[in-house]
């Protein structure tokens, strides 16, 4: 069993969360709380008092400082999108590939392919109906 | 002979940067007023929550929509010919009025961060001499700031005095927050800078804002602006000098027009 999946709480790491009130209302009807977080920093933190049954991740987001050399050295593209340490951190950790769904503003094909190594969603942000769909999806039980 | 440049070489990296700050700048706030917007079509919001949640959206498109503006001001301000119609625009306006209006389009987002905008004296009627939306612009982007990089529960003080030594009208805008660095007092105000702290705390901003601020204070009212922090209050005060000015007596008799 993936972790978190008997949670109630979902992670969602943005650096303007005053615009993801309508993401809190959406989780909230399906039954989850939201932690929100604004910087890598933070997440990560907050990644040490999980589990969470979700984690949404801004990938362009400021670090806080948190980015150690050797996560540039193994994700490069780290430095370009921070939020992608938290992706590689909350996988290293048992969250299962459905629990951890990434966004970035612009479709970015190199963001793109480092989260399909590590086999998480990546949508982009600004298509709310996608959205919910792959976070009802992800939220479904596995079929047998 | 001379060649035409590419469009790439037209466009300096400079201006790339900006534009794709400016775009994440703007989606932000979008993806929040179309996310509100589904939630409402699918039933997600529902009853009484729906009206307020509509008052939220339009705040948020008002909010979008004066950072576009941005764009429209810096297309006329990078001109000489630009600079020269802002000038020539005039005009005059109530200095308490257009405060209030600029506060407005962050009734929403303040609220969202438990951050109160305050005018401390709304009742002396300063008059200044240039067009409205050009002042009301400097304040927006003044309070998109302090909202933005502001500490939550905390307020923006709006404080405008006399300056009896030389007969100006200061205006300072103050709040609590990480602020800048004293080096930075001077390049805040350069187009496409954004401070380290800015940085720290939201990773993508346009550069356009304080830029704008000064410009636009320079060339159509022939004030000045600057900024200072301090790191022991964690208090930022950009104070704003007008050199021209009156006061309408109607108004401090009660009037109102």
């Amino acid at each position: 069993m993936s972790k978190g999946q008997t949670s109630k709480v979902v992670l969602i790491l943005d650096d303007e969360p005053e615009y993801l009130g309508w993401v809190e209302e959406f989780l909230a009807s399906e039954g989850l709380r939201s932690k929100v977080v604004r910087t890598l920093h933070e997440a990560l933190a907050a990644l040490a008092h999980g589990p969470y049954r979700l984690l949404l991740v801004d990938m362009n987001v400021p670090d806080g400082g948190a980015i150690e050399p050797d996560m540039l050295k193994r994700v490069p593209l780290i430095n370009k999108y921070p939020g992608l340490a938290l992706a590689v951190e909350a996988r290293s950790r048992g969250y299962g590939s459905h629990a951890v769904i990434a966004y970035t503003v612009h479709d970015d094909d190199s963001a793109d392919q480092e989260l399909r190594k590590l086999h998480c969603r990546y949508v982009l942000k600004g298509r709310p109906e996608v959205l919910k769909r792959v976070v009802r999806a992800s939220l479904a039980p596995p079929r047998r | 002979m001379s060649t035409k440049p590419t469009n790439e070489q037209a466009v300096s990296h400079l201006d790339a940067t900006l534009v794709a700050n400016f775009t994440h700048q703007i989606i932000n706030p979008l993806n929040g007023v179309v996310g509100t917007i589904d939630n409402l079509i699918d039933g997600t919001i529902g009853g009484d929550r729906r009206e307020q949640r509509l008052r939220a959206v339009r705040a948020q498109l008002q909010h979008t929509i004066e950072l576009v503006r941005n764009l429209a001001f810096l297309s006329q301000i990078t001109t000489a010919a630009g600079k020269q119609s802002l000038r020539e625009l005039g005009g005059e306006c109530l200095l308490p009025g257009v405060i209030i209006e600029a506060a407005m389009f962050f009734q929403e987002v303040a609220a969202e961060r438990r951050i109160r905008i305050d005018l401390a004296d709304r009742q002396t009627q300063y008059v200044l001499y240039g067009h409205r939306d050009l002042l009301r612009q400097v304040f927006t982007n003044l309070f998109e700031n302090a909202v933005k990089y502001g500490d939550s529960d905390s307020r923006v003080h709006i404080s405008p005095h006399l300056q009896k030594r030389t007969g100006s009208l200061i205006v300072e805008v103050t709040n609590k927050g990480e602020g800048f660095e004293f080096e930075e007092r001077y390049s805040i105000f350069l187009r496409g800078y954004r401070g380290d702290s800015a940085r720290e705390r939201v990773a993508s901003g346009s550069g356009l804002g304080l830029y704008l601020c000064h410009e636009i204070l320079e060339a159509a009212f022939g004030a000045s602006i600057e900024g200072e922090h301090s790191k022991a209050r964690r208090e930022t005060t950009f104070r704003i000098r007008f050199p021209r000015f009156t006061i309408d007596s109607r108004e401090r008799e009660g009037e109102v027009r």
